[in-house]
């Protein structure tokens, strides 16, 4: 690989791995202040789709489809824990994986009724597919704008998390539920707040996602957040840390894999990254930033 | 308040008892199969320290953290400020004033100092009052001052214990939960500990401990009560409560002598 | 082996087995082409959702990734079967070996285990170690690589395009032969030794690694089954549909599967073998009504997508109102015995054999010591738990360790029976060195403990609790003898959970003497007990120690109990030991009435 390649397959990378790990941090905050992963978390980007096609219908200019779709993410996101999770909030980890890949299959099935099976085009601005020349690097402005704004939201929540009061809340919750509520600290309104971030990350890294595949069908959600379920096991569960990591990680594993290997092994490319993963896991099974667990 | 002498007859509300800040009646708190807590009663007196003494497994902390709104009692009531209590969750009974300092301390380990500090006032909106808090609280714990922003989970055993105590405090509870603070401590670290359960009581505030150490809580106490496998086995004021006494009742040397001298 | 413990689940299966006949013979005799095919349907979901049961119910892990099994099963099936001609049609680059085989049945199947079983054999062996939560995430990473392979493994599978040409050899007769076949086998294994290790690993793995179970070991031997199970069930189910192709096992099937299991019941074979029926019959019915179907004057439109969706709607409602399915955790057999029984088991527990008069008789202690442990230290981050503490345990000795909140007691216990490993220090027990061992092979070593809170297998009945910490091979009548020595035989088949207080802490200990230890660990057995339970539990250990001719170390904080029952103390104070000897001594020492009751304040005030 000559070293103008590298560098435009880094970019890459950062793209891609950017939209894994805003994922994958969603994931892990909800993981870290419930204890439950979300399997219904790809239904949020499938919504933002939906919304952003329905925006377009509308006829609005792209950046307020963005917006609009990365709220209603965010909305839904709440409206899920509302109505789905609590009733179940004591039962067990098992229970509610189960219930949420239930609310995964309702919210895919409602699309497929209402939409339809097929997957629906949206225009996204045309200089999305230009490409700017440095030097003798050629770098896609789509990648250049999805890592950058994924940087920008990774930087903005971590400084939430940092400075914010509610934040810092979370950050105790996530710690130690119980003397966070005997500092004062509300359940409810911690965890609203964990499933509104994390629905504004799906939002975001849904609108990124469309941008690159411009079209939306009632599965879309589904590839990037298998994805990002595995990343973030790789960066250790519940560590927010470790998810962003573990979502670049995944995604260099996936784009360089693709750049590399031979043609006829190409559609192996995903699942050769997970073989990797899983070999990584295999030698560290807390993942990378995973505490280590008294193994029995 | 000035006591009537012996041609005073004690008249009205000026030399009346205060009423109790808290009032436990007939509390009986189970978790799973065990009974922990049997009708047990108990009052606190504003400005008062109150002592929990008893062996282990006698049920105390199952006591503060039914107060603090951990657990739900099956029976009993418990009176606030006038106020029912019992039932109520963590985030409510803070809100009415309440502050646990759990045992075992539960700092949040990847949280610095500065950040504890700041849930434990989580509850309030006065930033001037906050910061005011802050600084008067890490001033009377300098080591925590120094490490301000540095990992709680970094912290010694003492610094933690201390840190655990300063963030209750930031909430301004009228009444302090103290769930075993001697526990692991360093004679002199627990004489500063204590040292600021006095002062706090100087100030105004209102405390229930759980304790351990018999002398110290004697020592510091206005009142005490004995619980023996979950329930009260005998109270009074500390300066009548005989130490040989309690220190039969924990070690059995003499057996379960429940008839005080 | 114990025949008595085979028959349960014998009788059992062929419970589930008459209802499958009758509805074999119902549907025979009445039904329609149509209707004899959602049966074969049924009966191969029953197949299907049993294998992944054989996993996900016994180990209570959840695993994504079976339906990769299945798919292996039946693409092995459909290599092995298809007609020469009709395979070479489709997979003109197929090896010879593949292309000149035609299989039967039987073989069929056996290859297709056999297939599932290898590839769960390695991809299960980099698993396994895994937490839960981690491991249900790699599963999902199994079947989206196997899902992935079988897409683009055109010469094997002819990718989206599938193959056609399996032969029909899942009749209806077949089907349901299959389906009693693997009823037996779920109910088998899930009575079985491992199939009860594996359950109380689903309960309380650290209890279960501490009664001698290997939880990674009986972890992986039920993944590697249910594979194999698995293999087995894609095989006939191959031989059923005709044609597939490899967008089928993925997350439509993943789904299905799942919410039989949850709907029906997550540890139940019944429970399973219902949920197959609920769901083959409501796909069946919604699948007409998708196509628009007419009722009464209305005409319904053609509707999509109903099935997942009212599919997603009961497994919710079901996580509500019933979390473990349906059938929760009963089996038709227990269902038979409710009804048939009049009287409950009464729960009044039959006093214990009254204690023999030991009045101060010192049992002899030899100076033989059965466990030495040296400068055992424990440090975990910020707070040293035990800063050098030297323990020597002799033959038949009851030794207590006590010591103020917070002095190293129970961490001494856990270092001891390897659930920490210590940061320094060397315990030897007989000749073995055990320090940082792993609790199960300490536990086959000799060692066994109660724990502060108590860790019963909830779920698990009285007599499974005791029997899970059997070692394979034990004398069938062991159980029998503990249980009748501790009065708990009334009980035995009550769940752990609903026993009161002073039950479970007897079966706690019962289950610590199943294996003859040489040296049980009580970590503070008399909690939460008054005056006379305490007296009990004395003349009890000391029976155990007659008995077993074990030594006993005892942690507690009823010192009474602790001074009458013990030949010698061992005093803790934050990490160290500040006195040891016989409990005369203990209680007029100074040093220890200071540590408990703390020491003076440095100021008076």
């Amino acid at each position: 690989m000559s070293p103008s390649e590298f560098v435009q397959q880094l970019v890459n990378a950062l793209s891609l791995g950017s939209i894994y790990a805003l994922l994958a941090l969603g994931l892990s905050m909800v993981y870290g202040v419930l204890g439950m992963l979300n399997f219904a978390y790809g239904e949020l980007v499938t919504i933002t789709g939906y919304t952003m096609l329905a925006m377009t219908y509308v006829g609005a200019p792209f950046l307020v489809v963005a917006i609009v779709g990365v709220i209603a993410a965010g909305l839904s996101s709440v409206l899920m824990e509302l109505v789905a999770f609590r009733p179940l909030r004591n039962a067990s980890f098992v229970s509610l994986l189960f219930t949420s890949f239930a609310v995964a299959q309702l919210i895919q099935g409602a699309f497929r009724q209402a939409v339809s099976v097929r997957s629906r085009g949206i225009p996204v601005p045309a200089f999305f597919d230009d490409a700017v020349q440095l030097g003798p690097v050629r770098i896609s402005v789509l990648s250049i704008i999805t890592a950058s704004i994924g940087a920008i939201s990774l930087i903005a929540l971590t400084t939430f998390m940092r400075r914010s009061r509610s934040g810092l809340a979370m950050r105790a919750a996530s710690q130690d539920f119980t003397t966070a509520r005997l500092l004062g600290v509300r359940a409810n309104r911690v965890i609203s707040l964990a499933f509104l971030l994390s629905g504004i990350l799906a939002g975001i890294a849904g609108v990124l996602w469309i941008a690159r595949t411009t079209s939306v069908n009632p599965t879309t959600g589904f590839v990037p957040v298998v994805q990002a379920f595995i990343a973030s096991v790789i960066g250790g569960l519940g560590n927010l840390r470790g998810a962003v990591i573990g979502g670049f990680f995944l995604g260099t594993l996936e784009v360089f894999l693709q750049a590399t290997l031979p043609g006829s092994l190409l559609p192996y490319a995903q699942g050769a990254s997970l073989l990797i993963v899983v070999a990584i896991l295999y030698v560290r099974p807390q993942g990378l930033l995973g505490q280590r667990v008294q193994a029995l | 308040m000035p006591e009537p002498t012996a041609d005073e007859p004690a008249v009205g509300v000026g030399v009346a008892e205060p009423a109790p800040l808290l009032a436990v009646d007939g509390l009986t708190v189970a978790y799973g199969a065990v009974t922990a807590i049997r009708d047990v009663s108990l009052t606190v007196a504003p400005g008062e320290i109150v002592a929990t003494l008893g062996p282990n497994g006698a049920g105390k902390t199952t006591l503060l953290r039914t107060l603090a709104g951990a657990l739900k009692p099956q029976r009993g009531t418990v009176t606030f400020d006038g106020r029912p209590l019992a039932g109520l969750s963590p985030e409510a009974v803070v809100r009415r004033g309440i502050a646990l300092v759990p045992e075992g301390r539960h700092i949040f380990p990847n949280l610095t100092v500065q950040e504890n500090l700041v849930v434990g006032g989580i509850t309030r909106r006065d930033r001037d009052g906050l910061r005011e808090d802050t600084e008067r609280l890490l001033s009377r714990f300098p080591i925590l001052a120094e490490r301000a922003s540095q990992l709680a989970g970094t912290l010694s055993g003492g610094e933690q214990q201390q840190l655990a105590i300063t963030r209750a405090l930031m909430s301004r509870p009228r009444m302090l939960l103290l769930d075993e603070p001697s526990l692991g401590l360093a004679p002199i670290v627990l004489d500063r500990i204590f040292e600021l359960i006095a002062q706090l009581r100087a100030e105004g505030a209102t405390v229930l401990l759980v304790e351990q150490n018999v002398h110290r809580a004697l020592d510091l106490a206005d009142r005490a009560y004995v619980l023996s496998v979950g329930a009260v086995v005998a109270s009074g004021d500390t300066d009548r409560l005989v130490e040989g006494e309690l220190e039969r009742s924990y070690l059995g040397i003499s057996g379960t002598d429940r008839s005080g001298p | 082996m114990n025949g008595r413990r085979w028959l349960r689940p014998l009788w059992g299966s062929a419970l589930i087995g008459v209802v499958l006949v009758i509805a074999t013979a119902l549907e025979t005799a009445l039904g329609s082409t149509s209707s004899n095919r959602t049966f074969v349907v049924f009966l191969v979901n029953v197949m299907l959702v049993l294998s992944i049961q054989a996993f996900i119910g016994n180990s209570g892990i959840v695993s994504f990734g079976h339906v990769a099994f299945m798919g292996i099963g039946a693409y092995t099936t459909a290599l092995l079967t298809i007609p020469s001609a009709v395979k070479l049609a489709q997979l003109p680059d197929l090896p010879s070996a593949f292309g000149n085989a035609n299989l039967g049945l039987v073989p069929a199947i056996a290859l297709s285990a056999l297939a599932a079983l290898v590839v769960a054999a390695v991809f299960g062996g980099a698993i396994i170690r895994m937490t839960e939560s981690a491991m249900a995430m790699a599963t999902l990473a199994l079947l989206v690589i196997v899902h992935t392979t079988f897409q683009n493994a055109n010469t094997f599978t002819r990718g989206s395009l599938g193959l056609a040409g399996v032969p029909v050899r899942t009749t209806v007769a077949v089907g349901t032969i299959g389906a009693i076949a693997f009823v037996l086998v779920a109910r088998l294994y899930k009575d079985s030794g491992p199939g009860l290790r594996l359950r109380a690993t689903r309960e309380d793995p650290l209890s279960a690694a501490s009664v001698g179970t290997n939880v990674v070991r009986t972890r992986y031997a039920s993944w590697l089954l249910s594979a194999a199970m698995m293999g087995a069930a894609g095989s006939l189910w191959a031989q059923s549909v005709i044609a597939f192709n490899a967008n089928q096992f993925y997350f439509a099937i993943t789904f299905s599967l799942l919410a039989m299991l949850v709907i029906g019941g997550r540890t139940s074979v019944t429970g399973a073998v219902a949920g197959a029926a609920i769901i083959t019959f409501l796909a069946d019915t919604l699948a007409r009504v998708e196509q628009g179907v007419a009722i009464g004057p209305w005409e319904l439109p053609r509707v999509t997508g109903t099935v997942q969706f009212v599919t997603a709607l009961l497994i919710i409602i079901t996580l509500i109102l019933r979390p473990e399915g349906i059938f929760d955790r009963w089996e038709l057999d227990d269902l038979l015995l409710r009804v048939l029984s009049r009287r409950r088991p009464s729960m009044k527990v039959e006093p214990a054999p009254a204690a023999p008069a030991e009045p101060g008789v010192a049992e002899v202690v030899d100076e033989i010591a059965v466990l030495v442990g040296e400068g055992i230290e424990k440090r975990f981050e910020g707070l040293t738990a035990l800063a050098g503490v030297d323990v020597a345990v002799r033959d038949r000795e009851i030794l207590g360790l006590i010591g103020p909140n917070g002095s190293g007691k129970t961490t001494l216990l856990n270092v001891v029976s390897g659930v920490y490993a210590p940061t320094a220090g060397r315990i030897v027990l007989h000749d073995d060195e055990i320090e940082g061992g792993k609790p199960h092979r300490i536990a086959h070593l000799g060692v066994s403990r109660t724990f502060q809170n108590i860790r019963l297998f909830s779920q698990l009945t009285v007599r499974e609790n005791v029997q899970a910490a059997t070692a394979p091979g034990i004398d069938p009548g062991r159980v029998d003898d503990v249980l009748a020595w501790f009065g708990l035989q009334a009980v035995e088949r009550e769940k752990a959970v609903n026993l009161p207080y002073g039950n479970q802490r007897r079966l706690e200990i019962a289950r610590a003497v199943v294996r003859r230890p040489s040296l049980i660990l009580l970590d503070e057995p008399a909690a939460g007990m008054n005056e006379a339970e305490s007296d009990d539990l004395l003349a009890n250990i000391r029976r155990i120690r007659a008995e077993l001719g074990c030594s006993i170390v005892v942690v507690d904080h009823d010192l009474r109990l602790i001074m009458k029952l013990c030949d010698r103390i061992q005093v803790l104070d934050q990490g160290r030991t500040i006195a040891i000897g016989p409990p005369r001594e203990i209680a007029e020492d100074p040093a220890v009435i200071e540590a408990y009751i703390g020491g003076a304040p440095a100021t008076t005030a």
